[in-house]
């Protein structure tokens, strides 16, 4: 065995044990199962926000970008950037406080509570599912090649392995187990991605000098508009990059879950700052990076190998494989956030909401137990059979996910006259238009980015429908009471919270 | 309305009190009876006002530097309520103020409990260790804490609302807090099952 693939197994057993340890103490029940018992801190959310939302992009992807479109793909990076810091300044606080007064433990369940109407989660549930069964397959294959791409063992055992890793510790110890994990692999990623960014600048001599090798290859490679020049700048692409990435995290269901685990809504003012910090460190290194490829591997077949191939050039073979463990890192902590939250949308928001209302706690953690597992060996056949291009199964997934719940998201914690029906329709219109002109071959004729399309077409479908139907379906009071109270900054009033309070249990008297 | 839970055995006389505390609710019965109707929509239900036993601990907190004797800094008035049935305590935010109630009615409720009650000497250590345990939150390491009592303990009658009712579907009876408006859900049945 190689040192790269040692440092995999530590990585993989120090995971392993996380899930183990939070097992025990975890709180009980689903509030405690699927939010932690809404008991994290500013560090933990943010970089569990953060790792969840970045994927294996960042360590194949973005350096691929960079690699062939120069310090154009920084229109990329800054999407990432703000994208993260917006979600928390838009919604943490907001989200937090309005799920716990609507007393709500999902994603899905907490618009079925700011929207009262059944069909709103017989939507958003199958629309959620889908997309994140897809997006998470696509992870446990990125986690199989990257795996099969260190030890060399067959792909077929190495998806197993990677497969069997995450769904043990989500299995066992549910969200507080997957925040954990994905705080200490945010700090893996971090270590990881950095130090190939000191091994990369030292060996082209740093960034001035890298600057000017990479500018006498092809100037227009240094400025933001591509290598073909300004001239053929596509507009639509650009302004794609910076804001709607930055804001498609904010409808994606297992991201938006971090701010109701927060332990108190003030944490979204912290956590910002944190993410701000790990993002300025993080997202700009892998693009950097992929652009200083073009000195270091000038005839590089793959580009999503980039930022490996740099790492494999640059570092010691230790360290190598601790960056190994890094692009795992962010392979596993978006796949055990979305398996998690699949396995929640099927048990709560499907199962005990549609089939069986009078479920147990206890019953409902081990559903969403039982559905993490089954899930876990459909994707692992679907991906070990016939897996499908990763990249086009993430974007194709996280476009319809931003394009159906983003302004219905947003309009929840701010808009206190968007209704059921504008809820609804929003969430058809951003669903069907998104994946119309993705499947209609729209978006290569038009230039038009699809979850540009989506978003507003599901903005317009919320803003229209909901003034339009005001009388006929007026907000309820108690929804614009909460909204109202969410407002305000401060603790929520104890009579507000849907939740029980335990220490009145031992007020009861002995005749009721 | 409001009517007296509580038909108990004679207590002892370390667990009598004089002029016990009667608390009058913060919370009103329509408060406590929206509470429950947001659990159970459309419900109707009745309300009734009960109390319950604590015994109130006025402590005055002071905290001197590792090398100081004595203590120095201002006092700090801490109000801790134990529970004189369950012996659990809390630090209260308020200071319990009220009308004087009789002391059979603080008798009455106390032998409610089936088994033995907190003695007078538990709930005062309860108070102290919970006062203590506040404050070392907020010091610096190494500082000393000096708890006195400010007079010694008195009983206090909590009020809360015991809400029963149901709806087409649900019956249910919950606990309100008289004083913060949370609930405790004493117990929930689909209609005609109980």
């Amino acid at each position: 065995m190689n040192i790269e693939t040692w440092f995999l197994v530590i990585y993989f057993l120090a995971m392993a044990g996380i899930g183990v340890w939070t097992l025990k103490i975890g709180s009980k029940g689903s509030e405690g199962y699927l939010l932690g018992g809404r008991s994290l801190g500013a560090a933990v959310t943010a970089l569990r926000l953060q790792s969840s939302s970045m994927s294996g992009y960042m360590f194949l992807g973005a350096g691929s970008l960079a690699y062939t479109k120069g310090y154009f793909s920084l229109w990329y990076a800054m999407g990432d950037i703000g994208g993260g810091v917006l979600n928390l300044s838009i919604l943490g606080r907001r989200m937090r406080k309005l799920s716990q007064i609507l007393g709500s433990l999902t994603s899905i369940e907490y618009l079925e509570h700011r929207y009262p109407s059944k069909w709103i989660r017989a939507i958003a549930a199958p629309v959620a599912l889908f997309c994140i069964f897809f997006y998470v397959m696509s992870q446990f294959i990125a986690g199989g090649r990257g795996l099969e791409m260190v030890t060399g063992i067959p792909y077929a055992w190495a998806l197993l392995i990677a497969v069997g890793v995450i769904v043990f510790y989500t299995f066992l110890g549910g969200y507080l187990a997957v925040a954990y994990t994905d705080f200490v692999q945010a700090i893996i990623m971090l270590i990881g991605m950095v130090w190939i960014l000191i091994g990369c600048l030292q060996a082209v001599g740093g960034w001035t000098a890298g600057n000017e090798t990479v500018g006498q290859i092809n100037p227009n490679l240094l400025t933001m508009w591509g290598p073909d020049g300004i001239e053929s700048v596509q507009w639509g692409v650009i302004v794609g990059a910076v804001l709607v990435f930055s804001i498609g995290y904010m409808g994606w269901p297992h991201v938006n879950v971090s701010h109701m685990a927060m332990k108190r809504p003030s944490v979204a003012r912290r956590a910002s700052l944190y993410a701000t910090g790990f993002n300025l460190l993080f997202i700009p290194a892998p693009y950097i990076v992929g652009i200083m490829a073009l000195i270091l591997l000038p005839t590089l077949d793959n580009p999503e190998l980039a930022v490996f191939e740099v790492a494999d050039t640059v570092l010691p073979n230790f360290a190598v494989g601790i960056v190994m463990a890094g692009i795992m890192a962010a392979i596993m902590s978006t796949a055990d956030a979305l398996l998690l939250q699949s396995g929640t949308i099927a048990s709560q928001d499907l199962f005990q909401r549609f089939f069986k209302k009078d479920m147990s706690d206890q019953q409902s953690v081990w559903v969403s137990r039982f559905t993490v597992l089954v899930l876990a060996i459909i994707g692992y056949f679907v991906a070990v059979n016939d897996p499908p291009a990763v990249a086009e199964v993430v974007i194709f997934s996280t476009t319809v996910l931003g394009a159906a719940f983003v302004p219905v998201y947003i309009a929840a914690a701010w808009w206190k006259k968007a209704n059921v029906p504008g809820a609804i329709w929003s969430m058809i219109a951003g669903t069907v238009s998104s994946v119309v002109w993705q499947l209609t071959g729209l978006v290569d004729v038009t230039g038009v980015d699809p979850m540009g399309v989506g978003i507003v077409c599901s903005t317009l479908a919320l803003i229209l429908v909901s003034l339009a139907t005001q009388r006929s379906h007026p907000v309820p009071a108690h929804v614009l009471e909460a909204m109202k109270e969410t407002d305000k900054i401060g603790a929520i009033p104890a009579h507000m919270l849907t939740g029980q309070n335990d220490s009145l249990a031992g007020q009861v008297p002995k005749d009721v | 309305m409001s009517a007296e839970i509580g038909t108990g055995r004679p207590v002892g006389p370390d667990l009598q009190t004089e002029d016990p505390v009667r608390m009058d609710p913060h919370v009103t019965a329509a408060e406590a009876l929206a509470v429950f109707q947001r659990k159970l929509p459309d419900a109707l239900a009745e309300v009734q006002a009960v109390h319950h036993p604590f015994w109130w601990a006025a402590l005055d907190v002071r905290t001197r530097g590792l090398f100081r004797r004595s203590a120095s800094g201002p006092v700090q008035r801490m109000d801790v309520l134990v529970n004189a049935l369950s012996g659990r305590g809390m630090i209260a935010d308020f200071t319990p103020r009220g009308a004087t109630a009789g002391s059979s009615e603080w008798s009455s409720l106390i032998g409610e409990q089936s088994g033995p009650p907190p003695t007078r000497d538990e709930a005062e250590r309860t108070a102290r260790s919970l006062a203590r345990a506040k404050v070392v939150k907020t010091v610096k390491l190494g500082m000393g804490i000096d708890i006195t009592p400010a007079g010694g303990l008195r009983g206090v009658l909590k009020p809360n609302w015991i809400v029963s009712g149901g709806n087409a579907r649900h019956e249910a009876t919950i606990l309100v807090d008289g004083l913060d408006g949370s609930h405790y859900i004493v117990r929930a049945d689909k209609a005609g099952r109980s």
